[in-house]
């Protein structure tokens, strides 16, 4: 329609919000909706989005998402299997890390796929790149009942030292997509860990179905708008298409979008720390990790450094062995909800920077989930930790609720005053307005860093880094 | 008033990125430590003191150290101790000690002096001007040889160094900010509050004494005496045998017994001196826990650091005979292959974890970070071993147990070079019987072509089959909680 505003979309999905912007070709935001996707799908919410606003004409759409994350939650692979070199099948296991560091509760992490679909095989390469030994027919046939009868999906072949002679691994992957599998091999290095790239390459498996699902919703909000070319999807290194082997990338994605937007709107080498409405993260935009700290072990994954933070906006509120209240480094995410939602049972971090607000405060995807009930009910259970902590016994709700918040803010100060590595910082996300007096009283007596806030959604700086291609 | 857990937090934060390292006030109370080794709660602690008698460290001086008997624990560790901030009115100065193994090198000898380069506190950077020399001297040491070239320690020192000095820098730039955490009344305040919740929790479990031993297979006997009450633990190892191949220094032993006190009765997250102060070791003078100039401390880094923790937890199992799980296997496998072309690799296996009254035990869990560095292909393409297997060791731990202890790690090698191979763990005889619902962990096994082998050096040819396994978890034989 002549009437139409062009505009490139950017989408951000975290693990329980979502988020969408429209900028104008001057860069401007001209819509905006962010939403809770427990109570509407994404889908729904792109559509209404859409619907909200006719005068934009969409010509191309980034998305970024953390919402794979979310799947951190559960046991990875239930249809995936796991063709490993005979002898190693369980050397993965072995090298997952403890869950606790006191050795008289100590744990290892559950497995990060079912161990009965770790399936030997008699092949190896050695480290010269002779085939010493190549697998029978026969072996794959029986390997091939066993999948077929466990109803696997989906298979990633581990075989040792296959980056100096992919032979066998090849010859695998040739039978079984011959046999109509979605086959996953890794893009391996000489002498690289191999359980970290075999890690990368499980969760490239595992986190598929869901990815695809996504993007299906993605594109099917846009269907008629957008020609699937212009569909963008944010990974750790730049952009992704369609790279099935790149997916697991996809969860630094929005890092990535930061560390090359971001330095560009303060003209300067900085840090950005990310207080995003799920996660409070810092970001060295000047250095690159390799690997990525999972619960099951390092992952490869090459992208921007960044800091996930020890406190988190859904961490819970508890009495330490001191007999103060504290922030807990333990989040237990936004589902059911906060207090404030009338949902949650626990009080968080978000509570405490959400009680002062009412229903007629405009916090778009915010305010229609708080509920007056809610909120009472976390003072109330606010009021009875305080009682039995040493510290905060005598006070009032809100200097309780004063004292934490400053807890808050020196707690995630400290942290980030200890992995910067730049003298300047941009505060960036959803509770960078509701710390920022907290951070600049901190900033008070540091002299040589200067903080920058900077009021930007994280589905605009999508958009932003989308736009400037 | 400061809050404690920010406080200690704010502890943690500096040392986070560090394997090894410990933080104490300018008058040498301990703040804090942070290590994977108990041998080194003590010793980092030693290491600092010890310095500071010889050097008036200021801010931009480092020292550094690997002696055993100065504060150090192995010839292959190098302790760096240096101070961040000085003292300035109700503000404390705070020193710094950093522990680095930049390359592991089991290589137990009769005589410390044959065990590595013992450099005894040794000023490395003054006025933040490295003594070049000094480096120079060291990096072409003969004895330094067979762990690194002359390149390789010249830059690791440097990069040791340059990492000091940013710590240093970011001291400075901060200490207006940091002065809260500095401030003398919170520093004594945490402490007063660290040991009284160590007794706290020690006041949680019973009270009364008791008495075990164990013998080496080196032929040392360990011995102690406990003594728990609400104010205090005690352990007197009054009857240990001097050392005959096991040797650990003073500050070495302490470690070792704080780490099972502590995470028993639950006080683990805290290391400094106010929680310290609840346990009280007594140690006879050349015992082999209390072992003086030039012996060997190699083997006491490994096995007596084992065997101290092994006894320990005996001493509670008897105090509490209601726990329910079975003993934990302290002890790992470390070896040290040297091949025929002077290559030379050291490695350390972790046994298997514990079994509960509810709940098998974890193969291959304790010290489970010992298999962070171990690449099956960078060691195959470095190294003349192909590797055959890795896996939870096959001889399954007793398998009548309702609950198994987890399996040590073992893995199958073949060499495609001849070489010997160097190897210890703590297979010792235990005087004390353990309760029936549970047992000890069998301990760690090497096999050269099926055969088992004795501690002694062993030799290898090109095409022999080793097979390296640690030791497994204990297994509970009682009743399960479970319903």
């Amino acid at each position: 329609m002549e009437n139409q505003t062009q505009v490139v979309i950017g989408i951000y999905v975290g693990k329980s919000f979502a988020e969408v912007s429209a900028l104008n070709i001057q860069g401007d935001e001209v819509a905006f909706k962010r939403w809770y996707t427990p109570r509407e799908n994404l889908q729904n919410g792109l559509k209404k989005f859409l619907a909200e606003n006719e005068s934009i004409a969409p010509v191309k759409v980034i998305v970024a998402s953390q919402y794979l994350e979310k799947l951190f939650d559960f046991k990875l692979g239930g249809s995936v299997a796991q063709l490993v070199t005979r002898g190693f099948e369980k050397w993965c296991y072995l090298k997952q890390p403890t869950t606790h560091s006191a050795w008289k509760s100590m744990n290892r992490a559950p497995t990060l796929s079912i161990m009965d679909h770790w399936i030997p095989v008699s092949e190896r390469v050695s480290t010269d790149g002779v085939v010493e030994r190549e697998f029978s027919d026969g072996e794959l046939d029986s390997t091939l009942d066993y999948i077929k009868a466990h109803e696997v999906k989906r298979i990633c072949i581990h075989f040792l030292n296959s980056s100096k002679n992919p032979l066998n691994q090849n010859k695998a992957k040739e039978y079984f997509e011959k046999h109509g599998y979605d086959v996953f091999t890794p893009n391996m290095h000489n002498e690289e860990d191999e359980v970290a790239v075999f890690r990368e390459n499980t969760f490239n498996a595992s986190m598929t179905g869901t990815w695809e699902e996504m993007c299906q919703e993605i594109k099917d909000s846009f269907k008629d708008l957008v020609p699937a070319e212009q569909f963008y999807f944010l990974q750790g290194q730049g952009l992704l298409q369609d790279d099935k082997n790149l997916r697991w990338q996809t969860l630094l994605g929005y890092a990535f979008a930061q560390s090359k937007v971001i330095p560009g709107l303060v003209q300067k080498k900085c840090d950005v720390l990310h207080l995003g409405l799920e996660k409070f993260e810092l970001l060295n935009t000047q250095s690159e990790c390799t690997q990525w700290q999972t619960p099951w072990g390092p992952v490869r994954m090459k992208g921007p450094q960044t800091h996930r933070l020890k406190i988190q906006p859904d961490s819970l509120m508890f009495i330490n062995k001191f007999g103060e209240m504290d922030l807990s480094p333990e989040a237990i995410g936004f589902e059911p909800g906060p207090m404030n939602f009338g949902r949650g049972l626990k009080p968080l971090v978000f509570d405490l920077f959400h009680e002062q607000f009412s229903n007629e405060d405009e916090i778009e995807g915010i305010t229609e989930l708080l509920s007056p009930a809610g909120r009472t009910r976390f003072i109330n259970q606010l009021t009875t930790l305080a009682k039995t902590s040493r510290d905060q016994k005598d006070n009032e709700v809100d200097d309780i609720i004063s004292d934490l918040k400053n807890l808050c803010a020196h707690q995630i100060m400290n942290e980030v005053l200890w992995k910067m590595t730049t003298n300047q910082l941009v505060v960036t996300g959803y509770f960078s307005e509701l710390l920022r007096e907290e951070i600049q009283e901190v900033f008070k007596s540091i002299f040589h860093i200067q903080v920058k806030f900077i009021d930007q959604s994280d589905s605009d700086l999508v958009a932003r880094f989308g736009a400037a291609l | 008033m400061i809050h404690l857990q920010a406080f200690n937090d704010f502890y943690n934060l500096i040392l986070e990125k560090f394997d090894s390292a410990a933080l104490s006030t300018h008058e040498g109370a301990l703040i804090h430590v942070k290590s994977n080794d108990p041998a080194d709660y003590d010793s980092l602690w030693y290491a600092m003191n010890t310095c500071y008698k010889y050097f008036p460290l200021n801010v931009g001086d480092v020292a550094f150290l690997n002696d055993p008997y100065s504060g150090g624990t192995t010839l292959d560790r190098f302790t760096f101790v240096t101070t961040l901030i000085k003292p300035q009115g109700s503000t404390v100065g705070l020193r710094l000690a950093l522990r680095y193994q930049p390359k592991y090198n089991f290589h137990p000898q009769p005589h410390i002096e044959s065990e590595g380069l013992r450099i005894p506190p040794t000023p490395l950077v003054t006025q933040g001007v490295l003594n070049e020399a000094l480096v120079e001297a060291l990096a072409t040491h003969p004895l330094l040889a067979p762990m690194f070239s002359s390149l390789e320690f010249k830059s690791w020192l440097i990069e040791a160094h340059e990492q000091i000095s940013a710590l240093q820098k970011h001291f400075s730039q901060l200490s207006s900010y940091y002065r809260e955490y500095l401030n003398q009344d919170t520093v004594q305040m945490f402490l007063d509050e660290s040991k009284k919740w160590a007794l706290k929790k020690i006041t949680e479990h019973p009270v009364g004494e008791n008495r075990a031993t164990l013998q080496l297979s080196s032929g040392e006997i360990l011995t102690a005496k406990i003594e728990v009450s609400d104010s205090a633990i005690q352990l007197d190892f009054g009857g240990t045998s001097a050392g005959k191949k096991v040797f650990l220094t003073d500050a070495m032993t302490f470690g070792p017994c704080y780490e099972v006190i502590s995470q028993h009765y639950g006080f683990n997250e805290l290391k400094n001196s106010g929680s310290y102060s609840v346990l009280k070791i007594l140690k006879p003078l050349g015992c082999f826990v209390n072992a003086k100039f030039p012996s060997p401390t190699m083997m006491g880094q490994s096995v007596g650091a084992a065997a101290l923790q092994s006894l320990t937890q005996m001493l509670i199992m008897k105090l509490e005979t209601k726990l329910k799980r079975a003993l934990p296997n302290f002890d790992k496998l470390s070896l040290r292959f040297d091949f025929a072309d002077l290559k030379r690799l050291s490695l350390s296996l972790p046994a298997g974890g514990f079994a509960t009254d509810s709940s098998h035990g974890h193969d291959g869990l304790f010290n489970s970070h010992l298999l962070n560095h171990l690449v099956v292909q960078d060691l195959e393409a470095h190294y003349p071993l192909k590797v055959l297997a890795i896996q939870p060791r096959e001889d399954l731990p007793e398998a009548k147990s309702k609950y198994r202890g987890g399996a040590g790690v073992q893995i199958k090698l073949l060499a495609l070079d001849d070489g010997a191979l160097e190897w210890s763990s703590l297979l010792y005889e235990t005087q004390w019987n353990p309760p029936k619902q549970l047992t000890v962990g069998a301990t760690a096994q090497i096999l050269i072509n099926g055969k088992k082998q004795s501690l002694n050096q062993l030799l290898f040819k090109r095409g022999d089959q080793i097979e390296l396994m640690s030791g497994h978890g204990g297994c509970w034989k009682g009743l399960s909680s479970k319903a």
